[in-house]
């Protein structure tokens, strides 16, 4: 394993990767401090940009921009208590209220060493876990594919969003925009009315960046307001003795939470937060302190939040089954750059997955630089106008997706599904099940053809197999407890 | 909100019926396996019961929603008018050109949103139409659309 870790190393540390890297991060951080724009948004926004790259720098340069988000989303949490993204949200709790007393730059420091912690814990808990658990996955065949798949898409249903109803659409519709196109097995069109760019289906890039990009910019162009900049002076990062002794278990339990959380598909970084912040508060011996701006509520969140992107890796690169938003823009991404990921991945690509993981150990060094002396200059990228950022991102967002096939249909299928995605926040419909299932679509239809046709067009296939009976009947219980949640109580609020 | 959630209903239980009538003319079972119309059609049946199951539990009322405005007041034309923006610079994108379209595009949207200075505007939109050249075309080499005036 240290050998395979140290040659990922050597190929993180060349100069094109490591300055990619530090994109990435940087570009993150960006992401993570300016309201309203998500790790999703700006991942699946910036894919065009890897097209000219080799796979390993491109996704070096992704996952820089997803963990680069988690840093930067607690900066507006802390100064503004506005979450830079959703999984900052518990941050603001006792962040903000810790600003409030001039202590926000101790908030600040104990986000940035508590992330960089649990980061690095989580890197290491990937490295630990993927091989094994990639020898393991070999051994599937269709059956278990296609059990796999649909176990990781109804996770994600049932626990995206507030609604189960409302999941199940997402992901239904999701399916059936991934038929879209030339049937790979019999040659047949489908839904595409003779319109060449849809014969190989529908880009997730276009829809990804429609979904999440768009949509959110149409959201931010509706708001008059422009939140509010933060003008006092940052200073006393460093947290003191008594900080470290208060915030470090609550960072070791954040860690674990938010890794082993999003090790599962469904659970993202926001509930991983959510679960760490609740831990803490249910353990605490004064747990009417929590809100009031102590620093166990900004440490737990925040190292919860970092340890899910290395939790998240696991099912994206081990099983080929994306658990989140972001994680499936991700995956949209290796597909184009040829990459399957998979237990394959393991035996094909060894020095891409150890070159990953390395540039993510690299990567959260480059993030604690760059938040702890720096926060002053993401502080100020609050002071952005709205009125440039909008036509910024759809500019950005207008002419990547054209540069995918130098086509300006995709720009058309973009602006589609950006007013698509901002009625589907306007309703609370969840996006994440729409592109994972897109991009699921097509692998999991191919599984399902290929099992039938190992069982001579029997079912039972699915259920003779231990581990794809298993694999069902989870995915089975996943989607009827909140059913039984949804039709038990006489009232539910959407 | 109930009423705009009412119509997404409605909009849904429209899709789904294309849906089915769509997928009704693939076919259903093939000597390999299932189908061409299994996935599109199970999904469409999918979503048309799902949306009447959320249709059924509003006009009910076993479903409550917040009798929330969907957005705040001005903002739908905001977005109306950003859509049309966008919409007039994939138009224009083909015909004159990525360089003009995108100076064009910075100085209405900006100016529609902000309403500031002219001479800063203009200067703005100029100054982020290069960065995105020199990122795309210089930079990542990407082909971008030109127009009648070659740039």
């Amino acid at each position: 394993m240290f050998e395979h870790l140290i040659a990922g190393f050597i190929t993180v540390i060349s100069p094109t990767n490591l300055l990619f890297c530090f994109f990435g991060v940087t570009i993150g951080t960006i992401i993570g401090v300016l309201p309203g724009v998500g790790p999703v948004a700006g991942t699946a926004m910036l894919v065009p940009f890897t097209f000219g790259m080799n796979p390993t720098t491109a996704i070096i340069m992704l996952a820089g921009i997803y963990y680069g988000a988690m840093y930067g989303g607690s900066t507006t949490s802390i100064l503004v208590n506005l979450p830079g993204e959703s999984s900052s949200v518990m941050t603001c709790l006792d962040g903000y209220q810790m600003g409030q007393k001039g202590r926000a730059g101790a908030a600040l420091g104990i986000s940035a060493i508590g992330s960089f912690i649990a980061g690095t814990l989580s890197v290491l808990g990937l490295m630990l876990l993927a091989p094994p658990l990639a020898d393991f996955a070999i051994r599937f065949g269709p059956p278990e594919y296609f059990a796999l798949m649909t176990l990781g898409m109804t996770l994600v249903i049932s626990l995206v969003g507030e609604s189960m109803v409302k999941g199940l659409i997402a992901g239904a519709f999701g399916i059936f925009l991934g038929t879209i196109g030339m049937d790979p097995t019999t040659g047949i069109e489908r839904f595409s009315y003779g319109i060449p760019t849809l014969l190989d289906g529908l880009s997730f890039v276009s829809v990804s960046v429609g979904l999440f990009a768009i949509s959110e910019v149409l959201e931010m162009a509706e708001r008059s307001s422009q939140p509010p900049a933060y003008i006092d002076k940052i200073s006393n990062l460093l947290p003191n003795r008594e900080d470290w002794k208060r915030s470090i278990f609550p960072i070791l339990r954040g860690a674990a939470i938010g890794f082993f959380a999003c090790a599962m598909p469904g659970a993202g970084a926001t509930v991983a937060s959510m679960l760490a912040y609740a831990t803490e508060k249910r353990i605490s011996k004064h747990p009417e302190k929590f809100g009031t701006g102590i620093i166990e509520g900004v440490a737990a969140p925040e190292a919860a939040n970092n340890a899910a992107t290395g939790g998240a890796m696991i099912p994206l690169l081990v099983l080929g089954v994306p658990g989140s938003g972001t994680a499936a823009v991700m995956m949209g991404a290796l597909l184009i750059h040829g990459m399957r990921p998979g237990p394959l991945l393991f035996e094909k690509h060894p020095d891409f997955f150890w070159a990953v993981t390395a540039s993510m150990y690299i990567g959260n060094v480059m993030l604690l630089i760059l938040n702890l002396p720096f926060v002053g200059i993401w502080a100020r990228m609050l002071k952005i106008p709205h009125t440039l950022l909008v036509p910024l991102i759809l500019a950005i967002s207008s002419v990547g997706v054209f540069t995918v096939n130098n086509n300006l249909v995709e720009v058309w299928i973009m602006l589609l599904f950006g007013i698509i995605g901002y009625f589907m926040k306007k309703f609370r419909f969840p996006a994440a099940p729409v592109v994972l299932a897109l991009i699921l679509t097509p692998i999991m239809e191919n599984a399902l053809q290929q099992s039938l046709q190992m069982s001579h067009q029997s079912i039972s296939i699915f259920f003779n197999r231990p581990i794809s009976l298993a694999l069902l009947a989870v995915a089975m219980l996943s989607l009827l407890s909140p059913l039984v949640r949804f039709f038990w109580p006489k009232t539910k609020k959407t | 909100m109930r009423k705009g959630m009412i119509v997404a209903c409605m909009v849904l239980i429209g899709l789904s019926l294309y849906g089915i009538i769509e997928s009704s003319t693939l076919e259903r079972t093939m000597q390999m396996g299932v189908g061409i119309a299994f996935f599109p059609l199970s999904m469409s049946i999918g979503i048309g019961i799902l949306a009447a199951v959320l249709l059924v539990g509003i006009l009910k009322g076993k479903i409550e929603i917040k009798d929330e405005p969907i957005c705040e007041k001005g903002g739908p034309l905001r977005v109306v008018m950003v859509v049309a923006i966008l919409l007039a610079y994939i138009i224009l994108i083909e015909g004159i050109g990525y360089v003009p379209s995108t100076f064009l595009f910075f100085a209405a949207t900006v100016l529609f949103l902000g309403k500031g200075p002219i001479l800063k505007t203009l200067l703005t939109s100029a100054a982020c139409t290069f960065f995105l050249y020199a990122i795309f075309r210089l930079w990542l080499k990407s082909p971008l659309p030109t127009g009648f005036l070659g740039i």
